[in-house]
C-alpha cells in the first residue's frame, strides 16, 4: 500500500530525513517509535503534503500512485489520513459543515453521489457513537474549546467519518488521560480492517499497549535504525532510547 | 485672470446648490439650512488634514460634474428589482426611495395610530412638530458633510414609532439610485423611536444605473428610554458610485441599539457611525462588515460616546481585503468623567487576501471616568495557513478551504443579527459575495 524510497526532507536548510524506506501492506499496523527530535513528524508531515517540507531526494508510492505530486487534498481523497498531533481549532466553522464538505469531496472525487442531509446526519451519529463522542460537540465549532482529549477523539471520529486506506496517527496519545487513552484505542481498534493499514508515531510504549502493532520502526536522527516485533517496544521501555543511540 | 483652488471651486460647486435653489429650501427648516450652508463654506470638503479623514482622499470623488435633482423621479419600478431583496418567510413593511425621495410603500397597508413611516419633506409639511425637535442630533461631531447635507437635501425617510409600539414587522428601506447621468445625491432621513417601542430596520442600498453617483446621506436617529432597534443596513452599489453615510445616534436610558453595517460592494463607502448614551444603562452594539476587491475604498469612522454612567457599549468591524483594495478603521470611545460603571468593546480585525490589499486601523480610547471596563484592539492578518491545512488534508480542496474560513471570519458578524431567517439571508448574501458572484446581479454590471 505504501512504498518509502529513500527518502530525503529538509525544513528550511536543515535536514531531517535522511534517508527513509519503509513498506506497509493493507492489514499492517506498524508503529514508528524515536526521541523527541528523531523526525517522526516530519514523516507524517511528508506524507500528507505540508507545504513548509522540501523534499530533496526519494520516492513515495501509496496505492499505487506517486504520492508526493498529489495535492494535501488528493493525497486525503486517495485514503490518506493524518490524525494530527495538535488538532486545529477553527471559530466559525461548524464541525457539521466541516464533516459534510470533507466526506462530500472525498466521495466526489471517488465518484460516488453527495450524501444527503438526512443521510449524512444518521452517517455520522452511527459514527459518533463509534467513537464515544459527545454529541454536544458537533454541535460546536472545529475544535474551539475542546479539551485535549476530546480534539483527539475528534480525529478519530474523523478518521470514522472517513474511513482512510491507510491512517498515520501522529501521538495520538499525547495529553491524554488512562480513559480517554482507551476510548481513542477502542476507537482505532473497530475501524481495523484487513483492507486497511495504520502508522502510529509515539514517543511512548504506552499507546502500544492498546493499538498492538505488528512491526516497530526506530527513527533516529532521520533514518531507521531498528525494526523488530512487538517486543520491541518494550525493550525500549526498559532500556531507554540511550540504548539505541549507542548501538548506531 | 483670477486663479481659483479646488477647495474654493468645491466650495462654490456644493454651496452653489443651496444658493440657486433657494426658493425651493425657503421650508420650516430655511434658518437650519443657512447656518448649515456657511459652516460647509467655512470647512469645505475635508481633505486629508483634518483627522477623521486621514485615510481617505474624498477630492476625485467631490471634483466631478454631478447633476442634482431637486425634485423626485416619476418612475414606474420593474417589480423584479424591488423584489430581489425580498427575505423568505419574513414579514416586511418595504418601502422604496429612488434617488434619496420617498417613492412608495411596495404593498397597501395600513399603519397603527400614530406610526409614520414614508416622506421626510412631506412630514415636515403635515407633522412638523413631530420631526423638527429631533432634528440635528447632537453626537460632538463636526463634520463639514453634515452641514452641506443639512443644507441642501430635498427629502428622505422619516419613521416615527410612539410610546410603546412595538412594531408588528420589520421596516425594509430599499434606496435606489437610478439615473441617466452622473448624480449627486444628498438624502436626509430621520427614525424616531420614543419610550419602550420597538422595530426591527432593513436597509438595502442599490445603485441601478451605470453612471457615476455621489450620496453624502445623513440618518438621525432618536432611540428614547427602554426603546429598542435592531438595524441591518446591506450596501451594494456599483465600483463607480461613492457613498458618505453619516448615522447619528442619540440613546436615551436603557434603550438598546443592534447596528449592522455590511458593504458588501461599492467603489468607496464611507461610513461615519457616531453613537452618544445619553442615559443610564444604554446599550449599542454597532458591527460592521466589509468584503472589497479590485480598487474598492472603504472607511469605517466609529465614534461611541458614553456620556452617562452604566452604558454598555460593543463594537465589531471585520474586513476582508483583496487585489488593491484598501480599507480603513478609525474607531474612538469616548467615556465622560461621570460615566462610572462603563463597559465598552472595540474590536477590529482584518484578513487581507492579497499582498497589495491594504488596511488602516487607528482604535483609539478617551477616558475620563475611572470605574470603568474597556478594551481596545486592531489585527491585520492572512488566513490561517494552520488552518488552511487542516481542512485540506481531510480532503477539502484549497479554494473551498479558504471559502470556509473566510466565511466563518465574515460569520461573527452576521450572527449578531437577531432574526433567524433575515441571518440565513445574509448568510447566503456574504457567501455569494465571497464566492465573487455577487458581481454577476443585473445591478451591479458597471465592473
Amino acid at each position: 500500500m505504501l512504498h518509502i524510497k529513500d527518502l530525503r526532507a529538509k525544513i528550511g536548510e536543515k535536514e531531517i530525513l535522511k534517508g527513509i524506506n519503509l513498506e506497509v501492506k493493507a492489514g499492517e499496523v506498524h508503529a514508528i517509535m524515536g526521541p523527541n527530535g528523531s523526525g517522526k513528524s516530519t514523516l507524517a508531515a511528508v506524507l500528507t503534503g505540508r507545504e513548509n517540507v522540501e523534499v530533496t531526494h526519494g520516492e513515495v508510492w501509496f496505492k499505487g500512485k506517486n504520492l508526493l505530486e498529489l495535492s494535501p487534498e488528493d493525497r486525503a481523497r486517495e485514503g490518506l489520513f493524518l490524525s494530527f498531533q495538535y488538532p486545529v481549532e477553527i471559530p466559525g466553522v461548524s464541525m457539521v459543515n466541516f464533516l459534510r464538505a470533507s466526506v462530500n469531496e472525498v466521495r466526489k472525487y471517488n465518484n460516488l453521489p453527495a450524501l444527503s442531509s438526512a443521510d449524512f446526519l444518521k452517517f455520522m451519529r452511527e459514527k459518533q457513537q463509534l467513537v464515544e463522542m459527545d454529541g454536544k460537540l458537533t454541535g460546536r465549532s472545529v475544535n474551539e474549546g475542546f479539551s485535549g482529549g476530546e480534539k483527539k477523539k475528534n480525529e478519530i471520529f474523523q478518521m470514522a467519518m472517513l474511513n482512510p486506506a491507510l491512517s498515520i496517527l501522529d501521538e495520538t496519545d499525547s495529553g491524554l488521560d488512562i480513559d480517554a487513552l482507551r476510548i481513542v484505542s477502542n476507537g482505532v481498534n473497530k475501524l481495523k480492517t484487513a483492507d486497511n493499514a495504520t502508522i502510529v508515531i509515539t514517543h511512548y510504549q504506552r499507546l502500544l499497549d492498546y493499538i498492538v502493532p505488528d512491526i516497530i520502526h526506530v527513527l533516529y536522527d532521520g533514518r531507521i535504525v531498528k525494526t523488530a516485533g512487538k517486543e520491541l517496544a518494550l525493550e525500549l521501555e526498559e532500556k531507554g532510547y540511550d540504548w539505541i543511540k549507542k548501538t548506531v | 485672470m483670477e486663479t481659483i483652488t479646488t477647495v474654493e471651486r468645491l466650495i462654490k460647486t456644493y454651496s452653489g446648490i443651496y444658493h440657486q435653489n433657494k426658493g425651493v429650501f425657503s421650508d420650516a427648516l430655511s434658518n437650519h439650512r443657512q447656518e448649515a450652508v456657511s459652516v460647509f463654506e467655512s470647512m469645505g470638503v475635508p481633505n486629508k488634514s483634518d483627522e477623521r479623514y486621514k485615510y481617505l482622499d474624498l477630492t476625485p470623488w467631490f471634483d466631478h460634474t454631478y447633476g442634482y435633482t431637486i425634485q423626485p423621479e416619476k418612475l414606474k419600478l420593474d417589480s423584479e428589482q424591488v423584489f430581489q431583496c425580498d427575505v423568505p418567510r419574513f414579514d416586511m413593511h418595504e418601502i422604496i426611495t429612488i434617488n434619496g425621495f420617498f417613492h412608495s410603500h411596495t404593498k397597501p397597508h395600513e399603519l397603527p395610530l400614530g406610526v409614520w413611516i414614508g416622506s421626510l419633506a412631506k412630514a415636515l409639511q403635515e407633522i412638523p412638530e413631530k420631526v423638527i425637535p429631533y432634528l440635528d442630533v447632537d453626537v460632538n461631531l463636526a463634520d463639514s458633510l453634515v452641514s452641506l447635507n443639512k443644507a441642501v437635501f430635498r427629502d428622505g425617510i422619516f419613521i416615527y414609532l410612539p410610546k410603546n409600539c412595538n412594531f408588528h414587522s420589520s421596516i425594509q428601506i430599499i434606496n435606489l439610485q437610478l439615473a441617466q447621468d452622473d448624480m449627486f445625491v444628498s438624502p436626509r432621513n430621520l427614525i424616531v423611536l420614543e419610550g419602550n417601542s420597538s422595530v426591527n430596520l432593513v436597509i438595502c442600498d442599490h445603485t441601478l444605473s451605470q453612471n457615476k453617483f455621489l450620496s453624502n446621506q445623513l440618518t438621525e436617529i432618536v432611540v428614547k428610554e427602554g426603546a429598542q432597534l435592531d438595524v441591518t443596513n446591506m450596501q451594494n452599489i456599483h465600483n463607480n458610485a461613492g457613498a458618505i453615510n453619516h448615522t447619528n445616534i442619540m440613546q436615551k436610558a436603557n434603550s438598546r441599539v443592534n447596528y449592522t453595517v455590511l458593504s458588501l460592494h461599492g467603489g468607496m463607502i464611507r461610513n461615519n457611525i457616531a453613537a452618544k448614551l445619553d442615559g443610564v444603562g444604554a446599550d449599542n452594539s454597532t458591527n460592521g462588515l466589509y468584503m472589497t476587491d479590485g480598487s474598492q475604498i472603504i472607511d469605517f469612522n466609529v465614534l461611541i460616546d458614553h456620556a452617562k454612567p452604566s452604558c454598555t457599549s460593543n463594537q465589531l468591524i471585520k474586513g476582508i481585503l483583496d487585489d488593491t483594495s484598501v480599507g480603513s478603521f478609525n474607531g474612538k470611545i469616548m467615556v465622560a468623567r461621570d460615566a462610572q460603571k462603563t463597559a465598552a468593546f472595540q474590536k477590529c480585525n482584518n484578513l487581507l487576501l492579497k499582498d497589495t490589499a491594504k488596511v488602516n486601523t487607528r482604535p483609539q480610547l478617551e477616558i475620563y471616568a475611572d470605574d470603568v471596563k474597556c478594551s481596545h484592539g486592531a489585527t491585520v492578518g492572512q488566513i490561517d495557513p494552520d488552518a488552511l491545512f487542516y481542512l485540506r488534508a481531510r480532503g477539502i480542496s484549497k479554494d473551498e478551504a479558504r471559502m470556509l474560513l473566510m466565511f466563518a471570519f465574515a460569520h461573527e458578524i452576521v450572527q449578531n443579527i437577531k432574526f433567524e431567517n433575515l441571518r440565513f439571508r445574509i448568510d447566503e448574501i456574504v457567501n455569494k459575495r465571497l464566492r465573487k458572484e455577487l458581481t454577476r446581479c443585473h445591478n451591479c454590471q458597471a465592473l
